[in-house]
């Protein structure tokens, strides 16, 4: 009789949240409109041997500087090159320093968050403390440091933006998994007798993963400029590889003859790194832990 | 409050540590003999001996490290590969025009974003709101330097208004200094504003929900008066707060602008130091900036729990 009363109570209160959360990612017009831009960039990025029948690299002195046309939709820059060629196939470059470098701060951050954060004591200090280093030192100039004293490549560069934002993803983890370790269902993991490794990888994991992936969406537009500044200043990655921050540089002693080779990275990266702050906007509102719940 | 202090400034020694070894690292991540990439295959053997010896690299890594440490503890951050001169003095040669820039970049981003936020956060919902969420997105999202290259085409190129490169100090020609200023301060500036525009937004939102205000309206005060004395003055703590851990931001901002603009500071001088392969250059300011954002994060961290009781008690538990 008892068990018929509360599976009829459980049945009237009914918690639609794969239905309500799908909602609240279409009616989420930041998530929408993010998702459409940087889903559109990844699209060209991977489609541009199709978008486009030029060279990026190749160069052609008979058609320098030109201004848009059919022939070159966006102009061509200082070497012929055309920039719509450029543009597309640099999108390949940023989103490939974007996710590399998301994923070194995201997968090294959250194992020394969450190993600090669970461990705590000295251990916690300890590592906290490293990671305090790193957060001392303004990220780009960091990144700048290492990235000169090594060889210059996409590598080289991945590296440099990924160490510098390690600390951020272990800060924003470590401080998840101190809330959960002292919640009751791991105390309960404990008291039937779960490990460590079990407890951390099977409970508190998956409850503290939501910020630290906010916080990806951010990085990655954070890398799309930090990628572009880095080949501006002539430390990312090396010509001739159509990165849009060194079109850029290149562009500045030829902007009294033509604007193009200027306008259009710089439009391109603005666009991207737009789309991504969007998406990462729209994904922390969705992500937002009040689930909506409905009662019939 | 002195308890507070002391903790903060215990802690900082651990970090001062770790900060010196990653500094101390870069030397010894370029690919091959350091000394041969900065001074390049031409160079004796005499020559590159008498460096190595220099710098220690000579020794063993930690006798270097310890050797490194301890100069640098007695002020003494070696000698340019380049230039020859001590490298302390060098980077205190080009901090004042750094400086300058910062603090101008700092009062316009703080202008823009008083201005726009408290506008914003005012009329939550309304379309001026929206305009600013937007915008200050935008600022965000544009890159320093394009936005520096866009407006010397505008302003030196298009209209010839501003030079686009050159430093005249602020003693010897005040009018000639700001007006040389205006490109590279509003540059850098603007990219912090959008950050500090939507932080502002969101005080005064909060702001405008406490009983205070309630109060305020509930009296008859004007807009202008609730808004302006009673609301703003309260969300500038946090506010200032925030422009205060925008430092990094703009610390690294100031290199790309400096390099834009040819603006004679320390950001500039580490973009010439890398080409140049003057790797104790690099070293030295790299770790002179680290040093400088850590005290003023510092100062920050204290002037908080000074304004803010609750933080100072909290941490006597």
């Amino acid at each position: 009789m008892e068990n018929s009363t509360l599976s009829q109570a459980w049945g009237d209160y009914e918690i639609k949240t794969s239905s309500l959360m799908w909602k609240r990612i279409v009616g989420n017009k930041m998530f929408v409109v993010g998702g459409i831009v940087v889903f559109i960039l990844v699209l060209w990025a991977i489609l541009a041997p199709v978008l486009t029948q030029y060279d990026p690299t190749k160069m052609d002195f008979s058609s320098k500087l030109a201004s848009p046309s059919w022939k070159h939709l966006m102009g061509t820059d200082h070497f012929g090159r055309d920039i719509f060629a450029r543009i597309i196939y640099g999108a390949r470059i940023s989103f490939q320093v974007g996710i590399a470098t998301v994923l070194i701060g995201f997968v090294s951050g959250i194992i020394i968050g969450a190993i600090a954060g669970f461990i705590g004591g000295f251990w916690d200090g300890l590592i906290m403390r490293i990671m305090d280093s790193l957060l001392a030192f303004p990220p780009l100039l960091l990144a700048i440091g290492l990235a000169a004293s090594m060889k210059p490549s996409l590598t080289t560069v991945c590296i440099s933006i990924g160490v510098v934002y390690i600390p951020r993803f272990a800060y924003v983890m470590r401080g998840s998994v101190l809330v959960e370790r002292e919640k009751e269902y791991v105390e309960a993991a404990r008291a039937i007798g779960q490990s460590n490794t079990k407890i951390l990888l099977k409970h508190i994991w998956p409850s503290c993963i939501s910020p630290v992936i906010v916080l990806a969406t951010v990085i990655f537009a954070i890398a799309i400029i930090a990628e572009a500044t880095l080949s501006f200043l002539g430390v990312g990655i090396p010509p001739p590889a159509p990165s849009w921050g060194t079109m850029l540089s290149e562009s500045r002693r030829y902007l009294s003859s033509s604007i193009y080779p200027a306008l259009f990275p710089g439009l391109a990266i603005s666009i991207a790194v737009l789309g991504s702050n969007l998406l990462g906007d729209g994904l922390r509102d969705i992500l937002d832990p009040r689930i909506y719940t409905k009662i019939k | 409050m002195l308890r507070y202090i002391l903790n903060r400034m215990v802690y900082l020694i651990p970090v001062l540590f770790f900060v010196s070894v990653v500094v101390f690292s870069f030397m010894h991540l370029i690919p091959g003999d350091p000394v041969d990439y900065m001074l390049g295959f031409e160079s004796t053997p005499e020559t590159r001996a008498a460096l190595r010896s220099e710098l220690g690299l000579d020794k063993n890594i930690v006798i270097q490290y310890l050797s490194w440490s301890g100069k640098l503890l007695k002020g003494d951050f070696s000698k340019s590969v380049v230039s020859r001169k001590p490298v302390l003095s060098t980077i205190l040669e080009k901090l004042p025009a750094s400086i300058l820039l910062s603090i101008a970049a700092t009062l316009i981003s703080v202008w823009i974003a008083l201005f726009a936020g408290t506008i914003a956060g005012s009329r939550r919902g309304s379309p001026i709101d929206f305009l600013v969420l937007i915008l200050a997105l935008l600022w965000v999202s544009i890159p320093s330097f394009w936005l520096g290259i866009l407006l010397i085409m505008i302003f030196s190129l298009v209209f010839p208004i501003f030079p686009s490169i050159g430093y005249v100090n602020l003693f010897t020609d005040f009018v000639r200094s700001l007006h040389h200023l205006i490109l590279p301060a509003f540059t850098l500036g603007a990219t912090m504003a959008g950050a500090v525009t939507r932080m502002t937004r969101s005080e005064i939102i909060e702001q405008l929900s406490k009983d205070f205000v309630t109060t305020a309206w509930a009296k008859g005060l004007s807009r202008r008066v609730v808004i302006y004395k009673h609301v703003l003055k309260n969300a500038l703590v946090p506010v200032v707060t925030f422009t205060g851990l925008q430092l990094g931001t703009l610390l690294g901002g100031t290199v790309v602008v400096e390099e834009i603009f040819a603006w004679p500071g320390i950001g500039r001088l580490v973009v010439q130091s890398i080409h140049a392969r003057d790797y104790p250059m690099v070293q030295g300011i790299v770790l002179f900036i680290a040093v400088i954002f850590i005290l003023v994060n510092l100062f920050v961290d204290i002037s908080y729990a000074f304004l803010n009781p609750q933080i100072r008690l909290g941490s006597k538990d």
